[in-house]
């Protein structure tokens, strides 16, 4: 059960994090043209971009090394 | 519209697929040891046309989310200690800006190829010397017969500073385990910052600084300099966009590649020992040394002050780029083989606690 569940997280994820790319490469000459404008606030648009990259693709790529059985071992630092 | 086709390329296949993977393979080693990748990928971009700017820019812009996303995942394992990471990066954002005042100035007076030669020359000097003390520490580990061992232990220095008490500047990190003046920390983050602005990788100062002066565990210094690495990359990202100079493709590309290996190097992290972090930080360290020591001789050409045939020249440049692919390769190996040996070890315990009686 919570093999599927995960399963389900990877496949939205992953789906969210391709309709991001196919929204940046399918006109990506308008969109590289509107992130590289001076004025206004549009400086802000790589950075916005960024981050809503490295959310959904960021949760894409930690599911996707816990399906394949990649994951942490549960840990502490010691102390000195 | 025009200046831009001056400055962004086009993509092909080839580009796309490299830059993934060097994004996959530096991702992997800032993921483990909180920095590194920056250092090949502004030059990989720079072969294949792509203006030094615009190339330094896109680095920053994938950086950022980069060390968002590594520095989450190692919080989540208890690495993280955002308080120190927070006054690193405010001392560090200083030093960035000493650092770019003084390449601005070198610039000005000696043009791009002295420019050049400061940069080779700041890479040669500090990444030997820091570089050198790290792999003093991990052959001094591995003789002690340390190697497996969770606990570290604080240098000499570390101690000294930690049992220095200035009134009134004295901070508790809770995660780090450390109460130290912040008038400690200033300088560590001021050469943070001064050698990003300089080299664009400001953890080879910052990881070390905080292992052996302010005497914070490997595990816990490497993942807060993905806190550090965070904030100074924003702030670039911020500067750079303010004037147009990122390209957005090449920074999502690349970010494809490194979130698939920051993750992996995180999980990295909960399986090795801290000797595994300096054991990669050395080593990229030193062979990325070299690799800029053999660009000098091409510098000091360009200023007219050696004599190098165009062919020579053309060799040792390729060979030094080589050199630091091959340094983020070999730092990807040892961590993979850390991992699985990791991994190995702890399914074995696993086994053993399973299988002894109750």
């Amino acid at each position: 059960m919570k093999n599927t569940s995960l399963r389900v997280r990877l496949v939205l994820s992953g789906l969210l994090s391709g309709s991001l790319y196919i929204l940046l490469f399918v006109d990506a000459e308008r969109v590289l043209h509107l992130s590289t404008r001076t004025d206004g606030l549009y400086f802000l648009m790589p950075v916005a971009i960024a981050l809503a990259f490295s959310l959904a693709h960021g949760a894409f790529t930690g599911y996707f090394w816990e399906v394949i059985g990649i994951k942490p071992k549960h840990a502490h630092v010691k102390g000195r | 519209m025009e200046e831009l086709t001056a400055h962004f390329i086009d993509l092909h296949a080839a580009n796309v697929l490299f830059l993934f993977l060097v994004g996959f393979v530096g991702g992997m080693v800032s993921g483990f040891i909180g920095s590194g990748g920056a250092f090949v990928l502004t030059p990989a971009m720079m072969n294949m046309g792509v203006g030094g700017v615009v190339a330094v820019a896109s680095n920053i812009c994938h950086k950022f989310p980069k060390a968002l996303v590594g520095a989450y995942k190692r919080h989540q394992y208890g690495q993280v200690d955002i308080k120190l990471g927070v006054v690193m990066a405010v001392a560090a954002s200083v030093g960035v800006w000493i650092g770019a005042d003084i390449q601005h100035a070198i610039h000005a007076a000696y043009g791009k190829a002295g420019s050049n030669l400061y940069v080779s020359s700041a890479f040669v000097v500090v990444l030997a010397v820091v570089g050198g003390f790290v792999l003093h520490d991990v052959v001094r580990i591995v003789r002690t017969g340390n190697r497996h061992s969770e606990e570290e232990k604080t240098s000499r220095l570390a101690r000294w500073v930690q049992s220095v008490h200035i009134p009134g500047t004295m901070m508790q990190f809770r995660t780090a385990k450390v109460r130290v003046s912040v008038l400690f920390i200033i300088p560590v983050g001021i050469g943070t910052g001064m050698l990003a602005a300089t080299i664009a990788v400001g953890g080879f100062i910052g990881v070390p600084g905080m292992i052996y002066v302010l005497g914070v565990h490997s595990l816990v210094a490497s993942a807060t300099e993905l806190v550090i690495a965070f904030i100074m990359g924003l702030g670039g990202t911020i500067k750079y966009a303010m004037h147009g100079l990122v390209d957005i493709r090449l920074a999502m590309i690349i970010l494809a590649g490194s979130l698939f290996g920051i993750q992996l190097g995180a999980i990295g992290t909960t399986y090795v020992k801290p000797y595994a972090v300096k054991l990669v930080m050395a080593t990229i360290m030193l062979i990325v040394a070299f690799s800029r020591a053999m660009m000098i001789p091409v510098y000091l050409t360009q200023l007219g002050r050696m004599s190098l045939t165009e062919k020579t020249a053309g060799f040792l440049s390729g060979a030094s780029f080589m050199l630091m692919v091959g340094a983020l390769l070999t730092g990807a190996f040892i961590i993979i083989g850390a991992m699985v040996r990791g991994h190995r070890d702890h399914k074995l315990s696993l086994k053993t606690a399973e299988e002894a009686p109750e």
